[in-house]
């Protein structure tokens, strides 16, 4: 018995969870409209799940993402991944984390280039150190082997890129709203 | 419909229903001892064409006096039709256009109910319409929708209820009770801006499941195994 309700409280804090995840994108935008942003597609926020039987890893969703551009140019891009797992690098995962980018792109250029997992691709493709600061272009090792054969971004994508911004706090650090605006908002802009 | 809507009771169909919603909602807003909340949460409304504008800035406070407001639910018109809500006070007529999954039944319902306070409510000085939607940001409304209304149309996010009835100290003790029951509808409905990530309840938690990928369920005893065998008999 206690077993079977130990299943169902997993499964009822894992939708607790969702709930409150989708609760964060949204105050999220919310914060970043008012900041003269606005979302650049619809409700969805994550992909790349199967119903399959043989790939069981993939049925519940670990990676969600939101996707805004400054209002005034298009070439500003931010972009939000949230990792609560990864089943393809176990290892590289702590605990569950926030990254944030925001990408400046040269004009024009952001329409062929956005990705909704570019954050995903600098912080597993080791771009970033994992000290969780925020860091400029500089401080990304996009050039790296060990980057662009995990993230396969080409030179030339790369070199549409003015400038980008990065940063990822663990989850369970966003307590309440005041953290989400400050840990994340005020930094990445 | 807050109890059977928390415990699954409410017909599939009746659970997107946005008269339902209005109804469970405003049904507990216009009495009396709520009307506080009724009166933040309105003032929360931002004005279409300038979103940094809050409606509470705009009217002097007194027209929310709790005291004379008074909901008129669904008021139908004739010539204008029926909005959902209409809201009056000393020198101010409201009406609340509510959407739940649906989008406007017109490009020109919400000038259609702007006449409607010009021409039945010409005596009361501030005449708004407020667009209640389910959106976290305010949606996309054609010009053709908004032409004319730049200084009386107003947004409202449902999202913003939780923060205005949490906003407010202690009402009065039964108020509180209400207060709480229509926090946890709206929670359940997904209307809440984000409150942190909240750890798991550990105590519910009595055991761990997984560690280091192994299964560490408590009490768990494997099943015995048996050997299966194919064509057993033919001992192959």
């Amino acid at each position: 018995m206690n077993e079977g309700k130990d299943i169902l409280n997993l499964v009822r804090n894992m939708q607790k969870l969702n709930a409150e995840i989708a609760a964060l994108i949204k105050t999220y935008e919310k914060l970043l409209v008012a900041r003269g942003f606005q979302s650049d597609g619809g409700n969805s926020i994550t992909n790349d799940l199967s119903t399959s039987l043989q790939e069981p890893q993939r049925w519940t969703p670990l990676w969600m993402y939101r996707i805004l551009k400054n209002k005034a140019d298009g070439d500003d891009v931010l972009i939000l991944n949230i990792v609560l797992d990864s089943p393809d690098a176990p290892d590289e995962v702590q605990e569950p984390l926030v990254l944030c980018a925001r990408f400046f792109y040269r004009k024009g250029q952001a329409s062929n280039w956005v990705g909704e997992w570019d954050p995903w691709d600098l912080w597993f493709g080791k771009a970033a150190d994992k000290t969780g600061e925020l860091y400029g272009k500089s401080d990304l090792k996009l050039e790296s082997e060990k980057f662009c054969t995990y993230a396969d971004w080409s030179k030339e994508c790369i070199q549409t890129m003015k400038d980008i911004r990065f940063l990822a706090v663990p989850l369970a650090r966003l307590v309440d709203r005041k953290a989400l605006e400050e840990q994340i908002i005020l930094r990445i802009l | 419909m807050i109890e059977a809507t928390l415990r699954g009771k409410v017909p599939t169909d009746a659970r997107s229903d946005e008269d339902c919603l209005t109804s469970t909602v405003w049904g507990l807003l216009k009495y009396r001892p709520i009307r506080p909340i009724l009166a933040r949460f309105v003032s929360k409304a931002a004005l279409y064409s300038d979103q940094a504008v809050r409606l509470g800035e705009k009217i002097p406070e007194k027209l929310l006096d709790v005291d004379r407001l008074q909901v008129v639910f669904w008021p139908s018109d004739p010539e204008f039709g029926q909005p959902d809500i209409l809201i009056l006070g000393l020198d101010l007529a409201l009406v609340v256009e509510v959407k739940y999954h649906a989008e406007l039944s017109g490009v020109d319902q919400l000038r259609k109910y702007h006449s409607f306070l010009n021409s039945r409510y010409s005596d009361k000085t501030h005449r708004h319409v407020v667009y209640l939607t389910a959106n976290w940001v305010a949606p996309e409304l054609t010009n053709e929708a908004t032409t004319g209304l730049e200084t009386s149309l107003w947004w409202l996010s449902w999202y913003e209820l939780v923060d205005a009835a949490r906003e407010l100290s202690c009402i009065s003790p039964a108020a509180d009770e209400i207060r709480n029951d229509l926090v946890r509808y709206l929670q359940h409905l997904g209307f809440e801006f984000f409150q942190g990530i909240q750890l798991p309840n550990v105590e519910e938690l009595e055991t761990v499941f997984w560690q280091d990928m192994v299964p560490i369920i408590s009490g768990y005893e494997e099943p015995p195994r048996v050997n299966h065998y194919f064509w057993q008999e033919n001992k192959i």
